[in-house]
């Protein structure tokens, strides 16, 4: 814990609420791309994961880590992000789902258990949950309409593609491709923080 | 058809002229009229520039926004055919007159007339542009002039008079139809004179349609009701349909997406390493794989992370006992190495990720037999480090190693015991290859497609 505390960056800026205003941006030490869209800010980067991190080791027990901080990288991925980005709302919407989800099921369980003999309830419960889950998707899905069609000239693999980017399966393909180039920055950026801060541990 | 190669033959020259100025200006903000003036020999027009400068702050600032826009907008698309008619006018004037050296008489001649339709057109047709601007739409901010003769160039000469003929009705002027007249005659004649003379094309881009436009607009008021019919979309970018291509807006708006598409590849193309491809397709495998890539990289760094992180302090502990142990260590580990054993062999049959990390929280880490083999044999003659980088070193070998999923029987791999020695051997490995540690160990692996070590750039 000490040393991850001495390992976090010289003081973050404070969270503001839009991290990527100019102020943090002009330390980005990626320059501007020709498309007008820079990496994000490596300080918010760091500050968003490294907070998270500490908070998985004081909370998380060690048999479920490995999902929780690959978990944990996205999410502060997509917060220290631009938050215009189609890709960044998906990705925060996830986790805004799976955390209704958690609770969700935490509370039904305690109901389920409380309630009916406590054999059967996790099986009801987790039908429940998963139900609940279903339908919260469903909606928002819904709400935007549903994927679009197939375009003209968008090739085949293009859905593999929409698979891999978050939110990927509501655009279309121009806006594909652009949200795939930020989606690919901000990745580089995060894959090299967390490789840094790996050799920063084992490096010691 | 008089005022017509009147005309045409003043804006040619004029245009060829006062392009090289405007070449120069390159996107002026200042009068643009005066640039196009005050380049010229001196010599030649004292009296038209000081004439023309008093129109040129009236025309000035609408020519130039609208010389501005496309300087900004469309500087490749000028060399496309965005002024055919001009270059054509240009060419033919060339091949006539001024090639033959007597230019400058004539060109002083045309330019005397450029001069005084200018200031006519100025005060009494700026109606036609803002109707020229207002028919055609929402075609774009670039000018009501422009436009048609953007859709003309297109191939469709009888399109633009239809069209100039159109406007010329809402509008009411009579030099709109001798406007209209002298582009769709000029287009119909000249197209031929396209190809060869691309350069001249070029030169003669902006001006003489700026030279319409500033001749047309007058006030600023043709510049707002250009820009105002246009004004439904300044912003969007007016294509200018190559010759021989279709005008339609389905088209151009398909050619546009197409465009689009292609920039946007041509950026993750920058992206994405290894990215020599010129096929879209294989360009998009690339991109796919690159992303696929990354994401296993997170996954991986994200393991290696819980005995880093989270094994280290404890583990630090334990190894410096057992440094200082020695023998008890050796007896004591070989029984917890069977025990060890059993349960990864247990949980590997279920799933790879909790047998792994179950190896982590004990320090230990899977390696191929082959480079277990060559570690222990080359251990004998390595002297031990601090105990704690051991463990970590293991972590992070083991983030750097990369097992074949679905591991054929086990027979591959072993588990290497965390004993000094051994975890001593694995830390000074990877501390010597120092940078390249990452890599060599992947390329141990005996993966190398997969590369999950992850390899600094």
């Amino acid at each position: 814990m000490a040393r991850k505390r001495t390992a976090r960056p010289p003081p973050p800026p404070p969270p503001n609420p839009n991290p990527n205003r100019r102020a943090v941006a002009s330390t980005a030490a990626a320059p501007a791309p020709a498309s007008g869209t820079a990496s994000p800010s490596k300080r918010m980067l760091a500050f968003h994961f490294l907070r998270a991190l500490a908070r998985i080791h004081s909370a998380t027990p060690v048999p479920r880590r490995t999902r929780t901080i690959r978990r944990a990288a996205y999410s502060s991925m997509a917060r220290a992000a631009n938050p215009r980005r189609a890709w960044t709302q998906a990705l925060l919407r996830q986790v805004r789902v799976r955390r209704a989800m958690r609770s969700r099921r935490a509370v039904l369980l305690r109901r389920r258990v409380s309630a009916a003999p406590p054999a059967p309830p996790l099986g009801a419960a987790r039908s429940i949950v998963s139900a609940a889950g279903e339908t919260a998707t469903e909606a928002m899905t819904l709400a935007r309409g549903g994927p679009p069609p197939r375009q003209a000239g968008e090739p085949a693999r293009a859905d593999a593609l929409r698979r891999l980017v978050p939110g990927g399966s509501e655009m279309e393909y121009c806006s594909l491709l652009d949200e795939t180039a930020d989606y690919l920055r901000c990745l580089r950026a995060q894959v090299q923080l967390m490789q840094n801060l790996v050799d920063l541990f084992s490096g010691q | 058809m008089q005022p017509t190669t009147r005309e045409m033959q003043a804006m040619a020259a004029a245009g060829q002229i006062s392009l090289d100025d405007l070449r120069a200006a390159g996107g002026v903000h200042d009068d643009f009229l005066d640039q196009m003036l005050g380049g010229l020999p001196p010599s030649a027009w004292p009296e038209l520039a000081s004439a023309a400068g008093a129109k040129a702050p009236e025309g000035g600032a609408e020519a130039e926004g609208m010389h501005q826009q496309h300087h900004q907008q469309q500087q490749q698309q000028f060399g496309g055919g965005l002024y055919d008619e001009s270059a054509l006018l240009a060419s033919r004037l060339r091949q006539h007159q001024i090639s033959g050296g007597g230019g400058a008489e004539s060109a002083a001649a045309a330019k005397q007339m450029v001069l005084q339709q200018l200031a006519d057109l100025r005060h009494g047709h700026h109606m036609l542009l803002q109707g020229m601007g207002r028919s055609t739409g929402g075609g774009g901010g670039d000018g009501g002039v422009l436009l048609p003769l953007s859709l003309g160039s297109g191939g469709s000469g009888g399109d633009v008079q239809a069209l100039l003929k159109a406007a010329a009705n809402s509008a009411g002027g009579e030099a709109s139809g001798v406007f209209g007249g002298a582009f769709a005659g000029s287009l119909q004649q000249q197209q031929q004179h396209f190809q060869p003379h691309p350069q001249s094309q070029q030169q003669t881009a902006p001006l003489p349609g700026q030279g319409f436009g500033g001749g047309g607009g007058g006030a600023s008021q043709p510049q707002a009701g250009a820009s105002g019919g246009g004004a439904a979309a300044p912003p969007r970018q007016r294509v200018r349909a190559r010759r021989g291509q279709a005008t339609d807006p389905h088209s151009i708006a398909e050619r546009l997406r197409r465009e689009r598409i292609a920039e946007r590849m041509k950026a993750l193309q920058e992206l994405v390493p290894n990215a020599n491809k010129t096929d879209k397709a294989s360009m998009l495998d690339e991109i796919i794989d690159y992303v696929k890539f990354l994401q296993l990289q997170v996954k991986v760094l994200s393991m290696s992370r819980l005995g880093g992180a989270a094994a280290v302090a404890p583990l630090v502990a334990d190894m410096s006992s057992e440094g200082q142990g020695g023998a008890p260590p050796a007896a004591a580990g070989s029984d917890g190495l069977a025990v060890t054993e059993q349960q990864v062999a247990k949980l590997m049959e279920e799933d790879m990720g909790t047998a792994m990390q179950y190896l982590q929280g004990k320090g230990l880490c899977l390696m191929p037999v082959s480079l277990a083999s060559a570690i222990s044999s080359a251990t004998c003659h390595m002297r031990p480090p601090v105990g704690g980088l051991g463990v970590a070193a293991a972590a992070h070998h083991m983030a750097a190693m990369r097992l074949p999923p679905g591991m054929n029987g086990g027979a591959d791999a072993a588990a290497v015991p965390a004993s000094p020695s051994m975890s001593v051997l694995t830390a000074q490995s990877a501390m010597a290859n120092g940078a390249g540690g990452a890599d060599g160990e992947g390329s141990h692996s005996q993966q190398p497609k997969d590369a999950a070590s992850v390899s600094k750039p």
